[in-house]
């Protein structure tokens, strides 16, 4: 019997989602993946000075706002040629760690899990466990994870201001001096952050889950009684009881700009694209965004971001998402946490993507697994940063410039494009990862990541299709980023 | 029992991301303490789809009692048809704040994008952004100049972006307790126990703004009012008194310049944000209610006043004794 499904709304995600999806026989046929709100942030940014850029995009998300921080900031450092002394680059890091830290656990804890207490499976065994721990607003857990998420942006206070909305990001650096007083307070929050992770999170030390290399790791990680119970290990448990590795099952290619720059140039987690035997250089030069099928017009097949043409119109037949639909070198990509640890050939994702590939149960795993190591990673840091030396250098302003800041966020690449022509912002242009997930179909008629996952899936109830929320939040969608785009 | 309603319109989330930021006590704490029962917050509520549908409805039709009706986001002014800008549960998000309005007994604008149209109105050309009673500074907005909710308050407007956890929950437990009155909102409809300070006040750079010594660069420890423009002295908030973040913040302390994001006109009545405009060397961004001749006497006197100590130090990025300083050993 054939059915469509409407969704709307989301809850337990960032902004407004609408997914129409054909099944038959409880098979989904097709998907389609809207974004309906529209704000134009590239459009308030034409005409206005470059700086005014740090104040607007952060206001584009407010749980990733940080990260459009760090990519404007790039795109002036690269326009005004301006130079960042080492301590920023430590700080810089360390704050981005934080807002995706934060963001991975608000995500793990009070979006995904969530979807375990649905009917579908009141009489599994491990039920009453799920709700003890993850029912909103009152689950065990979910006490614990706001306390420690509160815990750990104390350290976001004390050298970013504020949050959302901090504009302590420059192109010269960070405008936060910070002394060696508060480098030990934040030494010792993570401290605190880190007992967090070793009792609840984990059942045991960070190091041995760091240890694990392969799923039969894993395993043995599991015997031991503290892993199998703590939160990490009722998700793995819970998870594969239901298959989630059946659910969101996509074979795209893996894209990461690389993350967290040191003062060389290097990134700690590498750039690249994983096609899906061998790594190759990334190239920003192969991204471009069409319009085929998104509330847009202008032009025809893809346009490379920095001379993206775009005008809203809301009346276009075919169009139904205000996203639009970037492509690397034609190809349909995913980004995200299991992207980035792709591109970095980290051992324990290799293993886990060779035996099972992307589905919802690895993006979960990778996305839990990242916050670990970033916790492990934020001490060295905090260690590095010397307040002997400063954080800041003046930079000069060019009239006529061009820029490109593309950083990993929470979800994945985001890139911004700017030209600048007498001394105002002429073109402004962004690419934020939940656009790369959830883009509707391009020019070719290729769907995009989240609507190519979603076919195929098996929803067992269409009048409870939690299949379907387990695949959406597992590419823990943005859709407040996605729909800024218009110049 | 008071039952609240979340609901997310243009905007970016940050307000219930800060929210979430709560402490003192945490959130889910402070809402049992006030006897908050949540209809349906989007980032934290377990229910989706047609659920959310059913729970608009009941409010919609009466069937249930809707005690806070709170709004994050600037709301677009249309109708439906086609295609929406904001579009939710089948239809503009107009649609449901204008419906749920007439039932709600506060309706609450949470950030400076519901309250006055904030940074989603800035330069939207044709596309009709509005608070949800005001846009900027003109009353109005999307429910009207004569709106009133139940209670017979008319929208009470949380400014801030993004607004402080403690102004959000503040003003719930100052209703809860039956303290609030017409008296306690400002002239733009802000709860005045929030928006009766400066931003300035408490600012650790005060003794430096006090003699005009002022930093010239970022990263520095001088005032950052007369060169890097910094509004906290227009900012009508409590930001450096209370504190972001567990009290270990806000935006000067974090070396940045304060934008006034409370304010009616925020963003562009406060452009430039990173330098401070001047006509013959005297800020025109003012504190607020100085008069220009008093400033500029003032600030002359004060800056011949000005302590080596201070002077020093607010062009250095790092603290320098005076001893040194005398000495010659700064940097």
């Amino acid at each position: 019997m054939k059915k469509t499904i409407t969704i709307s709304p989301f809850s337990r995600i960032e902004g407004d989602l609408e997914l129409k999806v054909e099944q038959e026989n409880g098979k989904i046929t097709n998907a389609y993946s809207s974004g309906i709100m529209f704000r134009g942030f590239e459009r308030i940014l034409k005409g206005r000075d470059p700086m005014d850029s740090l104040v607007f995009t952060c206001r584009i998300c407010g749980i990733c706002g940080l990260t459009h921080s760090a990519a404007s900031s790039k795109v002036l450092k690269e326009a005004y040629k301006a130079e960042m002394p080492p301590n920023a680059y430590y700080v810089r890091n360390i704050l981005l760690a934080i807002e995706i830290i934060a963001n991975h656990l608000t995500q793990f804890y009070m979006f995904f899990m969530a979807d375990f207490l649905n009917k579908k499976y009141r009489n599994e065994p491990n039920y009453d466990n799920i709700v003890r721990r993850f029912t909103p607003f009152t689950g065990e857990s979910q006490k614990k994870v706001i306390q420690v998420r509160k815990k750990i942006l104390e350290i976001m206070g004390i050298m970013g201001g504020k949050w959302p909305n901090s504009l302590v990001m420059q192109p010269g650096g960070v405008t936060k001096t910070l002394n060696f007083d508060e480098i030990v307070s934040c030494i010792g929050i993570m401290e605190e952050v880190r007992e967090f992770f070793e009792k609840t999170l984990l059942g045991s030390p960070i190091e041995n889950w760091l240890e694990n290399k392969s799923l039969g790791d894993i395993e043995k990680w599991m015997d031991d009684e503290k892993n199998l119970e703590s939160d990490l290990g009722t998700f793995i448990k819970f998870g594969s009881k239901i298959d989630l590795s059946t659910m969101g099952v996509v074979a795209e290619k893996l894209l990461s700009c690389g993350a967290y720059e040191e003062p060389d140039g290097t990134f700690w987690l590498k750039a690249g694209l994983y096609d899906g035997s061998s790594w190759l250089p990334f190239e920003q030069i192969k991204i471009e965004e069409h319009i085929a099928y998104s509330w847009y017009e202008g032009y025809a097949g893809g346009v490379h971001p920095s001379k993206g043409i775009t005008e809203p119109t809301r009346q276009k037949d075919n169009a139904y998402s205000w996203s639009k639909s970037p492509r690397y070198d034609n190809e349909v990509i995913e980004v995200g946490p299991l992207a980035r640890m792709m591109v970095d050939h980290d051992p324990l994702a290799l293993n886990v993507f060779q035996k099972i590939g992307s589905n919802a149960f690895t993006r979960q795993l990778m996305r839990v697994h990242e916050t670990i190591r970033l916790v492990d990673k934020i001490k060295y840091w905090l260690n590095k940063i010397d307040p002997e030396y400063p954080f800041y250098i003046k930079h000069h302003k060019s009239k006529e410039c061009d820029g490109i800041g593309l950083v990993e966020a929470a979800r994945g690449m985001l890139g911004h494009w700017a030209s600048v022509r007498d001394g105002r912002i002429f073109n402004y242009q962004i690419i934020t990862p939940t656009t790369w997930n959830f883009s509707p179909r391009d020019s070719a008629g290729n769907p995009g990541t989240v609507e190519k996952s979603l076919i195929g899936l098996q929803i067992d109830d269409s009048e409870n299709p939690v299949e379907i929320h387990h695949v959406i939040r597992s590419f823990d969608p943005c859709m407040a980023c996605t729909v800024h785009a218009v110049r | 029992m008071y039952t609240l309603l979340w609901l997310k319109s243009g905007g970016c989330g940050g307000d219930s991301i800060s929210l979430m930021n709560l402490d003192h006590p945490d959130l889910y704490t402070a809402l049992e303490m006030h006897g908050i029962k949540v209809a349906w917050f989007p980032s934290l509520s377990f229910e989706s789809d047609r659920a959310v549908h059913d729970i608009l409805n009941r409010f919609v039709q009466g069937g249930e009692k809707l005690d806070f009706l709170m709004v994050e986001g600037a709301v677009c002014n249309e109708d439906s048809g086609k295609t929406h800008y904001v579009t939710f549960c089948g239809h503009p998000m107009k649609h449901w704040i204008v419906e749920l309005a007439k039932r709600s007994s506060y309706t609450i604008a949470v950030g400076t994008c519901a309250s006055f149209g904030g940074i989603i109105a800035a330069g939207s050309k044709n596309i009709n952004w509005m608070g949800l009673q005001y846009l900027r500074k003109k009353r109005g907005g999307i429910l009207g100049t004569d709106y009133r909710s139940s209670s017979g308050f008319p929208v009470i407007n949380i400014a801030g972006c993004p607004v402080h956890p403690d102004w959000v929950i503040g003003t719930l437990a100052f209703i809860t307790r039956d303290k609030f009155t017409l008296d306690n909102l400002d002239e733009y409809q802000r709860p005045d126990l929030f928006y009766s300070k400066l931003a300035h006040h408490a600012c650790p750079r005060n003794e430096y703004y006090e003699f005009k010594a002022s930093a010239e660069e970022y990263g520095q420890q001088g005032c950052l009012f007369e060169n890097l423009g910094c509004k906290a002295t227009q900012c009508e908030s409590d930001c450096n008194e209370r504190l972001w973040l567990g009290r270990t913040g806000s935006c000067t302390r974090g070396g940045f310049p304060c934008v006034s994001c409370t304010s009616p006109v925020f963003p562009d009545g406060f452009l430039p944000f990173f330098e401070t405009q001047k006509i013959e060397d005297i800020p025109t961004t003012l504190p607020l209610d100085v008069p220009k001749a008093w400033y500029v006497g003032i600030s002359g006197m004060t800056k011949l006043a000005c302590p080596k100590r201070l002077t020093v130090n607010a062009t250095s990025f790092k603290k320098v004794n005076v001893e040194q300083a005398k000495e010659g050993k700064t940097e």
